[in-house]
């Protein structure tokens, strides 16, 4: 994992999409955390809502909570692809409670992450 | 039942190789989902086991009273009468033709590819003592050879996302309709910026969704499906966007698959496939959400040039769903 943090994608990256795309919050509309296990990860939750923010921790709120190791989460974020991470959700890489759709609304996000020259680089690794 | 006469005047429906081969292979994908064990279905379908949109009244509604409006709403459109002799294309277990049996009197037969869901209608029937009204049988749609002008009603729910060639879809049925007679299409489409893009040959999310978990998926666009229509004879009397309905409708499948997960997982249907479900009706709701997948009721008249037209409702009034017209 080199190179690449959770903190800098959730810190960094993901806010700064946040504050690009003024449209992709209202899309969303909901609260969504991640809770990513083992070394490198940690737990984090957007608030697409009314003021849109990235913090650190789980929502008691969330709409959708999304569990996922490490090790595949930056895979994932790799690949950019919901079917991917549709197919990881199948062979219980990631589990939910809550809304499933709800967290694929995060698609654009994911699409967007993966290109970012640090995750790009990540995946070749 | 008038029908069992199958074949017997009926047209010769299909006449060429690239169709029979279409036709073996859609008869081998699409039972590979519809074969699996009723119960797993019964484990978040609602009572008649409907695997469609269904219709809400309000957001909160329940998947029982929506399911059963659905089909009452349909009954209204196509305007039901106990005399009726009615096809359903493509007929899942049987929601509308018990449907129409039970609750109008009328004699229904259904088609289906999957061998488990016509045995469990022609069980049902036999058990209910409507065997002598109801009757699925295990017929490809472009296969259909009844005889010419046998059904007054033609009705296809959920069905047009399995299938091809409309136009020979629709010709058959224009086929098996009576003059006048009236056919209610129930289906999917996507926006024609989807379409566009699988008819160049790209591969959109909806495209893979339908194929991988059904086996086989066309996704055409409304105006193709009405162009379909209006090349066989049929004169659209109305359309109705019921795309918010099916959302609705998923969400509540995919509450009781979460709900049931103890009983489920194990009991009927190994963990694996449990996941597959779960991970394609959130991919359905998305794809709802995100204006990739309409759905839509089309109601349709049989027409011929020349004819004199025969008096129609005015309004929509008869085919509002609580309304006291019949
Ligand atoms: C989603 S289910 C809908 C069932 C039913 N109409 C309902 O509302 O519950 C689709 C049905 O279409 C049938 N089907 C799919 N392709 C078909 C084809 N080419 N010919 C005939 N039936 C077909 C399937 O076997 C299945 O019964």
């Amino acid at each position: 994992m080199e190179g690449l943090t959770a903190s800098y994608i959730f810190d960094h990256l993901a806010p700064k999409f946040i504050e690009d795309n003024p449209g992709f919050p209202c899309r969303v509309n909901a609260v969504v955390s991640i809770d990513i296990l083992g070394e490198g990860g940690g737990s984090w939750t957007f608030d697409l809502t009314d003021n849109p923010r990235v913090y650190r921790g789980l929502a008691d709120d969330a709409k959708c909570t999304l569990t996922v190791s490490a090790s595949d989460f930056y895979a994932l974020l790799a690949g950019g692809s919901l079917s991917d991470c549709l197919e990881a959700f199948k062979q219980k890489r990631i589990n939910f409670r809550g809304h499933l759709p709800t967290a694929l609304r995060l698609e654009r996000l994911l699409v967007s992450l993966a290109k970012d020259p640090a995750i790009a680089e990540h995946s070749r690794i | 039942m008038e029908t069992e006469a199958r074949a017997l005047e009926g047209t010769r429906p299909v006449d060429d190789p690239a169709v029979e081969e279409k036709i073996s292979f859609d008869k081998q994908a699409i039972p590979t989902h519809y074969d699996l064990p009723p119960a797993f279905f019964a484990s978040f379908l609602g009572p008649w086991m409907a695997y469609s949109c269904a219709y809400f009244v309000d957001e909160d509604g329940s998947l029982e009273r929506a399911e059963e409006d659905k089909l009452l709403l349909t009954a209204k459109k196509l305007r039901l009468k106990e005399d009726d002799c009615i096809l359903d294309v493509g007929c899942g277990w049987g929601s509308f033709i018990f449907f129409a049996a039970e609750k109008y009197g009328c004699r229904a037969v259904g088609t289906t590819l999957s061998e488990e869901q016509a045995r469990l209608v022609n069980t049902l029937a036999a058990e209910r003592g409507l065997s002598d009204r109801i009757r699925a049988d295990v017929l490809h749609v472009y296969e259909m050879d009844y005889p010419d002008a046998s059904f007054d009603k033609i009705v296809t729910i959920g069905a047009i996302e399995h299938m091809e060639d409309l136009g020979r879809v629709f010709a058959r049925c224009s086929a098996l309709l009576r003059d006048d007679g009236l056919f209610l299409v129930h289906g999917m489409t996507q926006p024609w910026r989807s379409r566009e893009e699988t008819l160049a040959g790209i591969r959109t999310e909806s495209d893979d969704l339908l194929e991988e978990h059904f086996g086989v998926g066309h996704w055409h666009s409304l105006w193709e499906v009405i162009e379909a229509l209006e090349k066989n004879d049929f004169e659209v009397l109305d359309h109705e966007n019921i795309t918010n309905h099916y959302k609705l409708t998923v969400e509540r499948w995919l509450e009781r698959l979460i709900d049931g997960e103890e009983k489920i997982v194990g009991e009927i249907t190994p963990e694996e496939k449990y996941r597959e479900f779960i991970a394609f009706f959130a991919s359905y709701i998305f794809s709802f959400e995100m204006n990739n997948t309409l759905c839509n009721q089309i109601l349709c008249r049989k027409i011929k040039r020349g004819e004199l037209r025969p008096n129609l409702p005015l309004t929509r009034e008869h085919m509002i769903l609580h309304s006291k017209e019949a």
